[in-house]
């Protein structure tokens, strides 16, 4: 049906009892996409301003944060079409068959920074995925909508994401002498 | 259960994701196996650890300067009155009836040019059919009653013939002359005249008012055109508001040649 729906003023109403108090966790992800601060000002402000133009799509009761995130990602998809930056998915079945084997034991001795640096250094594809899933608590399906990939695909980068980090732990963990328990063949 | 199986879905069982009987399994697995306890207890503390550092981290927080100016520019951008639905909605429904209108519009004018073009072509065969009357009519049955009369042709009409007979001569021959000028009607449309010839050669040069005729053809001596009816070769083309006909016995591009030469010299 044509019409002239909601007033800003009403949209803005809502919007800023739906969306915003969501901004915190738009640019938590955000940050974790770009690396850089301005950069991640840059696409939470950009996804905000699209999300409050567009929030007439928007379901009401459904997860808005899914939403706001779902734009955010193709805002950052763009971004890095533009900066020529994507890249195309590495194989780390090797790197995974090189560190799966290990589980540190002691994860507490570990502190903030040191588990940053190891979510880091996996490839983005994984640890997007883990920071989805794990940080922001997003379903498969939630995900599989944002990265506009199969639930499969979700799933199967999860599972390596996690090893991955797991692994990069290990090895950060065996660096500085915290106590790894090797578990390689013996574990049935 | 081993702990290969137990270690494969111990992530599916923190985030809730396994069947109720694949649950039991899993926790009698974990009874008999303080390994897996381990794994498991390492697992969900990752979790929470890494969930907590993301959100906890300065890094990751926005300031509170962008903060305001977010909300700034959002307020900013909600003071535009009705919602960016209604403006962008109204705006693409204006530019869609726009383009509706703009084909529409286009279409009718074309359509209009090309019935007025089809029209102005009928007319200019039309003139050239009496032009060709004319030229059979004067210049062949009735060419030694005219010979003497060239004084009736106007003597700005007969300074414009002067302008090409003079180009004719230098670009054919010398001997080219002008057998006859004159003003005469056929077929109700008036002519003006002149046969002019070259050894046994007659050449009719004829103009007329063109009229609505002359959207047919454009000003430029390169749309001169070019026919052939009842055995004779006509070269025709626009100067301003005037048809001008070459009517002769002459090959076709020898014609077309005076044509040419008349078309630049006038």
């Amino acid at each position: 049906m044509f019409g002239f729906g909601k007033s800003k003023k009403e949209n803005s109403a809502d919007f800023e009892i739906e969306a915003l108090p969501l901004m915190a966790d738009v640019y938590r992800v955000a940050m974790w996409l770009a690396r850089d601060v301005t950069e991640a000002e840059d696409l939470t402000q950009e996804t905000f301003t699209q999300a409050f133009r567009s929030f007439h799509n928007y379901e009401a009761g459904t997860n808005c944060k899914a939403w706001l995130i779902t734009i955010l990602h193709n805002l950052n998809y763009k971004r890095l079409r533009k900066m020529n930056r994507l890249q195309l998915v590495e194989d780390v079945d090797e790197q995974i068959a090189q560190t799966i084997a290990f589980e540190p034991a002691i994860p507490q001795h570990l502190d903030d920074e040191e588990i940053l640096e190891a979510l880091k250094r996996i490839p983005t594809q994984y640890s997007q995925v883990v920071v989805l899933a794990d940080v922001e608590e997003f379903a498969y399906k939630e995900i599989s909508r944002i990265l506009d990939v199969p639930i499969g695909t979700v799933m199967s980068r999860l599972s390596r994401g996690r090893k991955l980090l797991r692994g990069e732990l290990a090895v950060y963990a065996q660096k500085f002498g915290i106590n790894i328990e090797k578990k390689t063949g013996e574990i049935r | 259960m081993n702990c290969q199986d137990f270690r494969e879905i111990s992530d599916s069982y923190l985030s809730d994701e396994l069947l109720v009987e694949t649950n039991h399994e899993l926790i009698q697995h974990l009874e008999n196996c303080p390994t897996c306890r381990q794994v498991l207890s390492f697992r969900r503390e990752l979790r929470g650890k890494l969930r907590q550092t993301l959100k906890t981290s300065p890094e990751f927080q926005p300031n509170f300067a962008f903060e305001t100016r977010l909300r700034a520019n959002l307020k900013a951008e909600a003071a535009g009155g009705k919602s960016w639905f209604n403006l962008s909605f109204l705006a693409t429904a204006m530019t869609g009836l726009l383009v509706v209108f703009s084909i529409g519009f286009g279409l009718l004018y074309l359509n209009k040019q090309s019935e007025n073009l089809n029209s102005a072509k009928l007319a200019w065969q039309e003139i050239s059919r009496d032009a060709i009357g004319d030229h059979q009519h004067c210049a062949i049955d009735k060419l030694p009653e005219f010979r003497l009369e060239a004084k009736e042709v106007s003597p700005e009409k007969t300074k414009f013939s002067e302008k090409y007979i003079k180009a004719l001569q230098a670009n054919f021959s010398p001997s080219v002359e002008v057998l006859a000028s004159h003003t005469c009607k056929y077929n109700g449309r008036k002519f003006t005249h002149t046969v002019l010839q070259d050894g046994n050669r007659i050449v009719s040069v004829m103009l007329t008012e063109s009229g609505s005729a002359s959207d047919a053809k454009t000003n430029l001596a390169e749309s001169i055109a070019s026919d052939k009816e009842k055995g004779f070769q006509i070269a025709s083309f626009k100067n301003d508001n005037r048809a001008v006909f070459v009517i002769s016995d002459l090959p076709e591009t020898e014609n077309l040649s005076v044509a040419r030469t008349i078309s630049n010299s006038i």
